[in-house]
């Protein structure tokens, strides 16, 4: 399973009573991509810090790819972040001074297991940016430019390729399209689930828009998941 | 990756980069300047002068005499009589003298009328004696004798005639052109005023002198070069003299004997206990300036610690990126870590290739005006510490900016509200 969240509960304060998530059970089998509808106020930052392994739960688990995540330390489940988790924001997604290369990378040496025969020469992962920026019609030139000399839906798609580098079980992506025009939209995440593939990997793809979900085979409503939704946007 | 990233960074924000690093490198290049020149200072204060027991001159400040007789600096108020001091130097406890008059000069360097004593008896730094670099410094009347600078400045040679002008300006408006000298002899350098003084013989003073009165040249045709060597010689009256004695325990009595003598008011200092006199004095003000240049580099490190806080705001985002990717927040705070000593190394590296240029420039300044003798290496003991305690210092101001992101990175989360 890639995730199994059961009673959890968060509060920025840490008492139960100011509580803005809770969420009774969860899961998310490995390989599904799932479309999670999320408007502001459900909650949906807290969850995925959680999710990302920035927050803890007041209680509660959270199960990740069978590890006991949220019972981890800090340095821990930043580790585990690095090597298994893949994440696609809105917006600002890379480092703007560092070229694409060097983003790509950046993920890399995080994710590098600290064996020898788990660490990845640069040139491995240069060759395996490549071939990922080729999926996504990215020419490769771009690997030796500053981040923030690319347009948005280009930096947005080497966000995908940054995600994917270390080959993640789980990709999270937060509104990744909210800043693209409706026609690229649905071609990123055409894109987007083409690279994800099918095999093992999950993807939770968060949106405030409905109409996406049409791309994905499962859809959850983060109002009805969390059942402190209503409390705190109201 | 984290060097990388901090380098960066830093180059994406060049313009404050450059403003911080200039800060520090203007504040270290005050350090590093003071520290050098108090050294360099010192150590050529005391290498001046050496086993001259006593300096005697007409009675004036300790300081004065030690200053116009050692260093060349400033001129004397008044002259010892030639009598005065051939009684002075005849005393038993008197090993030997050498008399000192001054008062001419040529093209800038200082001309010194002495015995033959002065190259027997005159020592510098430890014990050293002077040497000839070329030629013999047997001075008799119109025979020079020119310091190592003197001869290489003015491309001087042995058997080159030089012409002594009257008073001690840069450019003097009356010359001694009717009685030339010429160079007999080159001293070796020695890194002390000798190096810039052109000797004489206190005939040969005379000589120039005698039909001058009052420092104006006598009118009519005067007596020549040819005539004068006939002529007695002997000045009237010298303007200091240093003293060997026979004996150390001598030197108080010494003193007490000249700066009671009844004929004249005479005045006779210890040079080791001037020198510390007049280090003393440049010591309260070299404390002042170290004072002043700490605070200056204490402002330039806050400056940079501001500089990093400040621009905490703007990267937000990209910190949020850095961990989503999954840098714990010890990553986050050693960045801006780095990125302050790199600062700081940078400017330390400014500050020490200006401090060196600048010396380059200002040695010959220093050693004509002051007498001072810098030496370009000064990368001491001391100054290493300085850095060191500049990097420690920084690495501490940096907690400011550093700790703040470390908590920021760690509280925020992923998604930065905008």
């Amino acid at each position: 399973m890639a995730i199994d969240i059961s009673n959890l509960t968060f509060s920025y304060t840490g008492s139960e009573a100011q509580s803005v998530l809770s969420i009774p059970a969860w899961h998310v089998e490995e390989g599904e991509h799932v479309f999670l509808y999320g408007p502001s106020g459900s909650g949906k930052s807290t969850l995925l810090n959680i999710l990302a392994g920035i927050l803890k739960p007041l209680s509660g688990t959270v199960e990740l790819l069978g590890s006991p995540f949220s019972a981890l330390s800090a340095r821990k489940r930043d580790e585990f972040r690095a090597r298994h988790i893949g994440v696609v924001f809105q917006q600002f997604n890379l480092v703007p001074y560092l070229s694409v290369l060097d983003n790509i990378l950046l993920a890399a040496h995080f994710g590098s297991r600290k064996t020898p025969e788990g660490r990845r020469s640069s040139a491995d992962v240069q060759a395996r940016a490549e071939a990922l920026l080729a999926r996504l019609s990215l020419d490769k030139s771009l690997l030796h430019q500053r981040a923030d000399a690319l347009s948005v839906g280009q930096q947005q798609r080497v966000a995908i390729v940054r995600a994917l580098i270390n080959d993640p079980e789980l990709v999270i992506a937060d509104e990744p399209t909210s800043a693209l025009d409706s026609d690229a939209r649905d071609q990123f995440i055409d894109l987007l689930l083409e690279c994800v593939g099918d095999g093992k990997r999950a993807l939770i793809f968060v949106s405030h828009d409905r109409s996406l979900a049409s791309h994905f085979s499962t859809s959850v409503d983060l109002q009805t998941l969390n059942q402190k939704a209503h409390v705190h946007a109201a | 990756m984290l060097l990388k990233v901090a380098l960066r960074s830093l180059l994406n924000r060049k313009a404050t980069a450059i403003l911080t690093v200039l800060s520090i490198m203007v504040s270290g290049f005050v350090i590093f300047g003071v520290e050098h020149i108090r050294q360099e200072a010192k150590s050529s204060f005391s290498r001046t002068v050496s086993g001259t027991d006593l300096i005697v001159g007409a009675r004036t400040g300790q300081l004065n005499l030690l200053l116009y007789s050692v260093f060349r600096i400033g001129n004397a108020t008044n002259n010892i009589s030639w009598q005065s001091y051939q009684d002075l130097a005849a005393r038993s406890d008197v090993a030997w003298t050498i008399p000192l008059s001054l008062g001419d000069s040529h093209r800038g360097y200082r001309v010194l009328g002495t015995s033959q004593d002065y190259y027997e008896h005159f020592r510098f730094g430890r014990q050293q004696a002077l040497e000839l670099a070329e030629g013999s410094s047997e001075m008799g009347v119109f025979g020079a004798v020119l310091g190592a600078e003197v001869a290489n400045k003015l491309s001087y040679e042995v058997g080159d005639p030089i012409v002594l002008s009257h008073g001690t300006g840069k450019v003097s408006f009356s010359n001694h052109t009717d009685k030339p000298f010429e160079v007999i002899g080159i001293l070796q350098p020695t890194g002390t005023p000798v190096d810039q003084t052109v000797h004489v013989s206190l005939d040969g003073i005379e000589a120039i002198h005698i039909d001058w009165q009052n420092g104006v040249k006598m009118p009519g045709p005067g007596i020549s070069a040819e005539q004068v060597v006939e002529r007695d010689l002997t000045p009237e009256a010298i303007t200091a003299f240093m003293v060997g004695l026979k004996s150390k325990i001598a030197t108080f009595r010494f003193q007490r004997e000249v700066n009671e003598y009844r004929q004249e008011p005479l005045l006779a200092i210890l040079p080791g206990v001037a020198l510390s006199e007049l280090w003393q004095m440049m010591g309260a003000l070299e404390n002042i300036l170290m004072v002043i240049s700490g605070l200056v580099l204490v402002a330039s490190l806050l400056g940079m610690s501001t500089m990093l806080l400040a621009s905490m705001r703007e990267r937000q985002r990209e910190l949020a990126v850095i961990r989503a990717v999954g840098a714990h927040p010890s990553f986050v705070f050693l960045l801006i870590e780095l990125e302050a000593l790199m600062l700081t190394a940078a400017g330390i590296a400014g500050a020490i290739a200006a401090l060196w240029l600048t010396l380059i420039s200002a040695q010959d300044l220093f050693s004509e005006r002051y007498g001072l003798f810098i030496d370009l290496d000064f990368m001491s003991a001391r100054v290493l510490i300085i850095i060191g305690i500049m990097f420690a210092a920084t690495a501490v101001l940096a907690l400011i900016p550093g700790l703040s992101a470390y908590r920021a990175s760690l509280n925020q989360g992923l998604v930065v509200k905008t």
